[in-house]
């Protein structure tokens, strides 16, 4: 599953680490979400998108979706 | 954010210091059983010591995975995964070893301790593969 964490939270101007304490999970959680190493579960992915004022469409988007639609 | 908490890892710490108190004293206690002339009763105490600990640390094994988030359980979990098959699979070569004439001094309960010392790498692969 792709995801647009990283540009959001350079937006924002966040760490990994702050992000991580506003979710209330580890750094290393974070990082793994980001590089997609691990794709979070649904509460966690709807607390990201409700912190990022979005709906779970807008941060997160099945691995087969078009390049394109990524940068959106 | 109703599932969002904060990240403590006080319980993990105090479930590595049970765990090492733990060691610590059987160690002591098997030498103390075996070297000091005790009463029975007092035999009986100090047999119980580490038992006592271990279920102590059990009990913070609960509360260490309850402080952890998806992630980190996600990485005990495969740890656990990788370590106590790998435990079976040395108990078995013990067993078939046996079976076959060899390693007659090894008893197949020797290799529960194994259990721990592999899931030292096993945590670390796990931790490397969500790096």
């Amino acid at each position: 599953m792709k995801n647009r964490l990283r540009l959001l939270r350079a937006e924002r101007s966040w760490s990994q680490a702050e992000l991580a304490e506003r979710l209330g999970v580890s750094r290393q959680t974070i990082n793994a979400i980001e590089k997609l190493r691990y794709d979070p579960s649904l509460p966690l992915a709807f607390d990201i998108a409700r912190l990022f004022g979005l709906s779970i469409e807008d941060v997160f988007e099945p691995a087969d979706a078009p390049a394109a639609s990524q940068s959106t | 954010m109703e599932h969002a908490r904060s990240v403590t890892r006080r319980p993990v710490r105090w479930l590595y210091l049970t765990g090492c108190l733990t060691l610590v004293s059987v160690i002591v206690v098997s030498w103390a059983l075996e070297h000091a002339s005790l009463q029975p009763p007092a035999r009986l105490a100090l047999a119980l010591v580490p038992v006592a600990l271990w279920a102590g640390a059990i009990a913070f094994v609960v509360l260490a995975l309850r402080s952890l988030d998806e992630l980190q359980r996600r990485i005990q979990l495969e740890a656990l995964a990788i370590a106590f098959p790998s435990a079976m699979l040395l108990g078995m070569l013990v067993e078939y070893l046996q079976k076959a004439g060899f390693a007659r001094d090894l008893a197949v309960g020797d290799v529960w301790p194994v259990m721990f010392l592999l899931y030292v790498p096993a945590l670390l692969f796990a931790h490397w593969r969500y790096r």
